[in-house]
């Protein structure tokens, strides 16, 4: 296994390689090739997964730790016994991120060949894509904290990148584009903090921030694997004993080397150990619940929950593939695989997976019911996906990690589906809206149609930095009415080429093609779409036999098992939270059919919207496909696979079917060949998992530490999660069911009505978070730093400090020692000497009278002289003697 | 209070005066006039003074080209009369009379105190020469002292003259044998005997073959200037006396009874190693001879005595080719001039063409330098070269020059200096 | 004639230091420009005449050849010396030496 394993570095390099190498031809490959290189990277990837996949089966789900070629140790301080290494773990946890990761970004990336079509960045666009993938896995297959951190800092980097990536736009939008992706960076940020604090307190608990050292066991996996049966084991505080208890019974051979953190943990849990911070000593169960809740700090910035979520939503400022890829599928899910590796701290700590729980619990319903009043496609998904994260919380919370990983991997699936749908939506609306306005502007290769509708995004965007607080109750009233509105925004494409023609004046309104308002009807225009769209509504909403059904359904269940059988207050809390999340969500993506595709076209754009293009429709596909094949990873306990299999199939089958009846005049053979296609693979992919019941659950519990608290198929709590998602449907087909869902003034009928218009008002302003949020904190915090910036560092420093202390203080003492110390003193004394010559000389010049009977006078005095001293001993004599 | 000081004394007042009156006198004919006698009076002082010969040249030159051009130059001048623009510096006279007397002050205690009179002439050194007239003796090499006199002399030759300091010295004479040099600390020496040798001598040591003979001599002035003076030294050995004759070439073989009247014997009865007393001789021609008791030696040899000379004859044996004696006895006869009268012009002609050549030559160049000079000088076209060539600075002084200068542009006639100095 | 020395020498000397002096006065005092010259004239004299006395007390002629040389260079000097005031005069039309004063510094 470890030698087959080492091709794992590979799956971080080939993304790379595949960015360099767009990086360095990217010009000449032109777009197609650039696509095709960076989706054969992530191809590539996909396939080095998959064979890691087909390894760990093999091998008998060890995991492998990895050192990368040349990387032999990392961060290595031998004195300060700090060593971390770059190590990959290869283990089911890790391989399965790795599939979904790489899988599904595969699809974007063909779909995003056809979306950035035309982009005059495009080259860039897909290097970072590439090196989003690349950081990503790196996350996934990350062995201790650093390098997921690393991974963490990494995605969180290209997602800004890719949010921000049209921050070029003329006339302000371009700002919005970057305000946006500035502002999730820096909520992430305030997330990422709690993820260093749990890592240093990790490092300071257990020296090391490994999970799991080359070649130890996975304990609890171990005792789980030698048991046939998950019994379910009580939650909080007795894990740690009840998994020694087991293993103490079942254990293979005692493993004596180094521990990673986990080993340690439940070591010191075993043992009451308390830690040391300074002058406290803390036990080890408040560490761990220390560490957790910080780590759920990084989880509530990464994964968008409350209360750091706000980012998720602007963030569809961003191209709709990185709306895909990052915001639905991969990024959003780190924190719960950070979760998920972490799950030996969340089984010992409580109070954390209560709080967990909450958030959790509270974040779906929230969002699911902010979801309620959106009026963007695009936004409606976001806040779909927020709550749909909080399911996933919750049932990490609850400690139903396979259950949040399986429902982590359908929603992959459908949410990708989904927001590429919506992409594909809106390029249609942005194409019709053209054509509807034929001002002659034929330069459809010129006009960049993904320009438009994104800019409207970050339009909302800005909307929801500003300051205005109730102003923007309906941001229908900003935008233009239902009627047409000349797409001025486009790029100020359009300006620049139909100067002359009047309508342009006419239309100065802003056309919004992703304002769900403004469509309607699509159905019959991109049957595609609308197939694939229906596919993933049903499958969020959580149909029988779709995928979103069986992974939802496990969470409710395990909510119900931990509150109803726990007897656990945060398993009721959440089993209501999330039933009530569950109804909202049927209701609002129901909504959204009966808004988009349903109906009649409310716009001319809507009416002569096209169907994509084969590079964005195949995703869609596949993406359905899997969507509804999805449910057959974790077949729960108690139910016949084979039966489960057939009735999935059947309702392939029929979908397909349907389809292909309804697109027969735009079809291709093609086409139809790639959905059977698809068919043949998902098919016998469900035969490689059908052996095994809670396939999944199964899989992982090989690298999960904690246990995975599973129950079986409780019928009763299936219907009921029927029963109510289908209620939401209807609800929603009878508010909205009506050729245009929209009353008269254009207003949704929940606003019409009296009783519901403070609900959806609530809803259609987002809770007011970002309200909140800019007077609490940014407020202060723009107020505190103009202060810093204007009055301490401008006026004090430096006008005062600067400017008078230093400059002119230096100056005045330059000036001193240049006026009176230089010039007058020592310029003085030196020119004392000239001039004390220059006196001499004047008065010596006196001597040269030019008379001769002076110069002999002279003569005949030194004559006298040089006698004298001649007889000066003579002289002396005479006079003396 | 002889006559000599006197006249001194009235000559020495006259001159006084002139120059006085020089000094004094307005009129600068007379003030010439005045020096011309004063130059007189020093030319009288030189001749007290033993030198006849400036005395003249005093005259001649000083008084009777020096001045006289001093003359010339006055009367075409015109500075017979002189302005009588105020003096620039008025303390300049009253200055110079002090220093004046300052001088004169020290000048006399410097003379009366230096005892100026106590000088002594400067006493001439000894010299020596030898003479080596040895039969049979190699060459010899003499020393006095650890000093060499000569180098080897042959037989028949004499050494120069040589200047040694005065004193008593040991005479060593070496025999040179194999033809090498001597050396005085190893050789011995063949003949030594001491000697002393005092200041205005000259001293000629012959060597004969056993003995030396030490012949002092004065070289100094002969009073009588047509006269010669004669030492005659007999260095035959073995013989009887000699009588040195001289022989009227008249007759030179007369009769015995003759003889007084044709023969003069210069130097009787000279035995050997002996020499004659130094005697005059009027200068002339002579042939002379020697004989031993009347009977002639040799056949007559010719003597050229000149004037003012110093003869010195020398008879010794004489040499055959081979060295080997050959029984005939010759003469050396070594002729120095005497010094002629201190001032006199023989004198001063002598030293100034032997030791003082150089510097009279310089001289003569400077005098020649000096005419050229003065008729360059005085040429139409340098004087007015000089007069373009003048202005060099703008002050107003030049100004005033080159106005003077360009307004006097015609030579011939030339204003008062009164007029000129007035600028 | 040669004279026994009977006049003692200092009468000499004093009488040529007298005869300096005055020619030093001459040089001082007047301002005609030959009057000057004749009093160097005078000056040189008495320097031969004291040159002339130490010869006889040295009995060394040479002091006779230096009095022979100063007279030639006195004649010299004269020589030109009087050419030059021939050409001053011509210029300045006059001969007063306290007229010659362009090389005043």
């Amino acid at each position: 296994m470890e030698t087959f394993a080492t091709i794992v570095p590979l799956v971080v390099f080939i993304p790379l390689g595949g960015m360099i190498i767009n990086m360095i031809f990217g010009r000449q490959l032109g777009e197609k090739g650039v696509g095709a290189v960076a989706s054969v990277a992530a191809a590539s990837a996909f396939g080095v997964a998959a064979l890691l996949f087909f390894a760990l089966s093999r091998f008998g789900y060890e995991a492998a730790v990895i050192n990368p070629p040349v990387l032999t140790s990392w961060i290595s301080i031998p004195s300060a016994n700090i060593e971390i290494p770059w190590q990959f773990r290869v283990d089911t946890l890790s391989v399965t991120m790795m599939l979904v990761i790489t899988g599904v970004g595969t699809l974007i990336h063909i779909y995003a060949i056809g979306y950035m079509h035309g982009d005059s960045r495009f080259v860039r666009f897909f290097m970072y894509l590439n090196l989003f993938l690349a950081f990503m896995l790196v996350l996934v297959s990350a062995n201790n904290y650093l390098m997921t951190f690393v991974g963490w800092e990494g995605v969180g980097l290209c997602s800004f990148l890719l949010i921000g990536f049209w921050f070029d736009r003329k006339r302000g939008d371009g700002w919005k584009n970057s305000n946006a992706a500035r502002k999730a960076f820096i909520v992430n940020r305030v997330g990422d903090f709690g993820f260093l604090m749990a890592i240093f307190m990790t490092f300071w608990t257990f020296g090391t921030l490994d999970y799991y050292k080359p070649g130890e066991p996975v304990h609890a996996a171990e005792a789980a694997i030698t048991e046939t049966a998950v019994a379910p084991v009580a939650e909080g505080g007795t894990s740690g004993e009840g998994g020694t208890s087991s293993e103490g019974g079942h254990s293979t051979t005692a493993y004596a080397g180094p521990k990673g953190i986990f080993g340690q943990a439940e070591d010191m849990l075993r043992e009451g150990r308390t830690i040391r911070f300074g002058n406290t000593d803390v036990p080890i169960r408040v560490v761990l619940t220390l560490i957790v809740l910080f780590l759920l700090i990084g989880v509530t910035g990464k994964s968008a929950q409350i209360p750091l979520f706000i980012w998720l939503p602007d963030a569809m400022a961003g191209p709709t593939p990185v709306s895909a890829l990052i915001h639905a599928a991969t990024m959003v899910t780190s924190g719960l695989f950070l979760m998920t590796r972490s799950s030996v701290f969340l089984a010992a700590a409580p109070a954390a997976t209560f709080v967990i729980t909450v958030v959790g619990a509270g974040t779906a319903i929230f969002a699911g019911f902010v979801a309620l009043g959106q009026w963007d496609i695009k936004k409606v998904l976001a806040y779909s996906t927020v709550s749909q994260l909080g399911f996933m919380v919750a049932a990490v919370g609850l400690g139903a990690y396979s259950a949040a990983y399986f429902h982590l991997i359908t929603h992959a699936f459908f949410k990708a589906l989904l927001f590429l749908g919506s992409g594909s939506v809106i390029h249609a609306v942005e194409h019709g809206h053209e054509h509807a306005h034929a001002h002659g502007h034929d330069e459809a290769g010129a006009h960049d149609p993904s320009l438009a509708h994104d800019d409207h995004t970050a339009e909302h965007a800005l909307h929801a930095i500003a300051d205005d607080i109730g102003a923007h109750g309906d941001p229908s009233i900003l935008h233009d009415d239902a009627t047409h509105a000349d797409a001025a925004h486009a790029g100020g494409q359009h300006t620049a080429t139909n100067t002359p023609i009047p309508e342009t004046a006419e239309h100065e309104a802003v056309f919004d093609a992703q304002d769900m308002r403004n469509m309607g009807g699509l159905r019959h225009r991109m049957p595609i779409t609308f197939w694939t769209y229906l596919i993933g509504t049903l499958a969020l909403a959580g149909i029988f036999p779709l995928s979103g059904f069986w992974s939802k359904d496990e969470i409710i269940g395990a909510a119900l098992r931990s509150g109803f059988t726990n007897g656990e207050l945060k398993g009721f809390i959440a089993f209501v939270l999330l039933l009530l999340a569950a109804f909202f969500t049927a209701f609002y993506m129901w909504r959204q059919i009966r808004y988009v595709f349903l109906g009649t076209a409310r716009t001319e754009a809507a009416e002569n919207a096209p169907e994509s293009v084969n590079l964005m429709t195949i995703p869609l596909i596949v993406l359905a496909g899997l969507a509804i094949l999805g449910g057959l990873l974790n077949i729960p306990l108690g139910i016949s696979v084979g039966a489960v299999v057939l009735v999935v199939a059947i309702f392939a089958a029929v979908v397909f079917l349907l389809a292909l009846r309804s697109q027969r005049r735009t079809i291709s053979g093609g086409m139809l060949g790639f959905q059977l296609l698809i068919g043949v693979i998902v098919v016998g992919v469900a035969f490689a998992f059908g052996n095994s019941v809670e396939g999944l659950t199964l899989w992982l519990e090989h690298s999960v530490g904690a246990t995975m608290n599973l129950g079986p198929f409780n019928p009763l709590l299936a219907i009921i999660a029927l029963v109510v998602a289908v209620g939401g449907i209807l609800l929603a087909e009878r508010i909205y069911g009506r050729l245009n869902p929209l009353t008269r003034k254009g207003r949704d009928p929940l606003e019409a009505r009296a009783d519901t218009r403070p609900a959806f008002a609530l809803a259609n302003a987002k809770g007011y978070t970002d309200a909140i949020y800019g007077a609490l904190i940014e407020q202060p915090y723009n107020r505190a730093s103009k202060w810093l910036a204007d009055r301490l560092d401008w006026d004090f420093w430096h006008n005062w400090f600067h400017e008078r202390v230093i400059f002119r203080g230096f100056n005045n003492a330059a000036n001193f020692l240049g006026e009176p110390v230089d010039r007058q003193g020592i310029d003085r004394l030196f020119l004392l000497p000239s001039r004390a010559i220059r006196w001499a000389s004047g008065r010596l010049r006196g001597l040269q009278t030019g008379y001769v009977r002076t110069y002999t006078f002279t003569m005949l005095v030194g004559v006298l002289l040089v006698i004298f001293l001649i007889l000066f001993p003579l002289l002396r004599q005479l006079i003396g003697g | 209070m002889t006559l000599e000081l006197i006249i001194f004394l009235i000559v020495a007042a006259v001159a006084i005066f002139a120059a006085a009156f020089m000094l004094v006198s307005r009129n600068a004919v007379h003030s010439a006039l005045f020096l011309v006698t004063n130059m007189i009076c020093l030319a009288f002082m030189y001749l007290v003074l033993n030198a006849p010969f400036l005395a003249m040249v005093q005259i001649t030159v000083y008084a009777g080209a020096i001045m006289v051009l001093f003359m010339f130059v006055i009367m075409l001048l015109g500075a017979e009369k002189l302005g009588e623009t105020p003096t620039r510096y008025k303390w300049l006279p009253i200055a110079g009379v002090g220093l004046a007397t300052l001088f004169l002050v020290t000048a006399y205690f410097a003379i009366a105190q230096g005892n100026v009179g106590a000088l002594k002439p400067i006493a001439k050194s000894p010299r020596v020469r030898v003479v080596h007239v040895g039969q049979g003796v190699p060459p010899v090499t003499v020393y006095l002292n650890n000093d060499r006199v000569t180098d080897s002399v042959g037989y028949g030759a004499a050494s120069g003259f040589r200047e040694v300091r005065a004193g008593d010295y040991n005479l060593l004479v070496f025999a040179s044998t194999n033809g090498l040099t001597p050396d005085p600390t190893k050789d011995s020496p063949a003949l030594a005997q001491p000697i002393s040798l005092r200041a205005e001598t000259a001293t000629t040591i012959i060597a004969t073959a056993d003995r030396l003979i030490v012949v002092p001599e004065d070289l100094n002035t002969i009073d009588a200037v047509q006269t010669v003076r004669y030492t005659v030294v007999n260095a035959l050995p073995a013989n009887p006396p000699i009588n040195f004759i001289s022989i009227d070439p008249a007759n030179p073989n007369p009769a015995p009874e003759d003889r007084a009247k044709y023969i003069t014997i210069l130097a009787p009865a000279l035995p050997y190693g002996e020499f004659s007393r130094t005697t005059t001789l009027p200068a002339g021609k002579y042939k002379v001879a020697w004989e031993i008791n009347n009977q002639r030696v040799n056949a007559p040899a010719d003597l050229d005595a000149r004037e003012n000379t110093s003869q010195l004859i020398i008879l010794y044996p004489e040499a055959g080719p081979a060295g080997s004696p050959t029984g005939r006895s010759t003469e050396l006869v070594l002729a120095d001039r005497t010094t002629s009268a201190f001032g006199g012009p023989n004198n001063i002609g002598e030293t100034l063409f032997t030791t003082y050549l150089l510097p009279f030559e310089l001289v003569s160049l400077l005098l020649l330098v000096a005419m050229v000079g003065a008729i360059i000088l005085t040429r139409e076209e340098t004087v007015k070269r000089e007069r373009k060539r003048v202005v060099v600075s703008n002050s107003a002084g030049v100004r005033r020059l080159n106005q003077v200068s360009a307004s006097a542009m015609s030579l011939t006639e030339h204003k008062k200096p009164s007029e000129g100095a007035a600028d | 004639m040669m004279g026994n020395p009977s006049i003692p020498i200092e009468y000499f000397v004093i009488l040529s230091a007298v005869l300096f002096v005055m020619g030093v006065l001459g040089v001082l005092v007047r301002r005609n420009a030959i009057m000057i010259f004749m009093s160097v004239e005078l000056m040189l004299n008495a320097a031969n005449l004291a040159l002339v006395a130490f010869s006889r007390q040295w009995g060394d002629v040479s002091g006779h050849l230096f009095v022979f040389f100063v007279m030639t260079v006195a004649a010299a000097e004269v020589a030109v010396g009087l050419a030059l005031i021939v050409a001053i005069f011509r210029q300045k039309q006059s001969i007063d030496i306290d007229e010659l004063h362009q090389m005043q510094g």
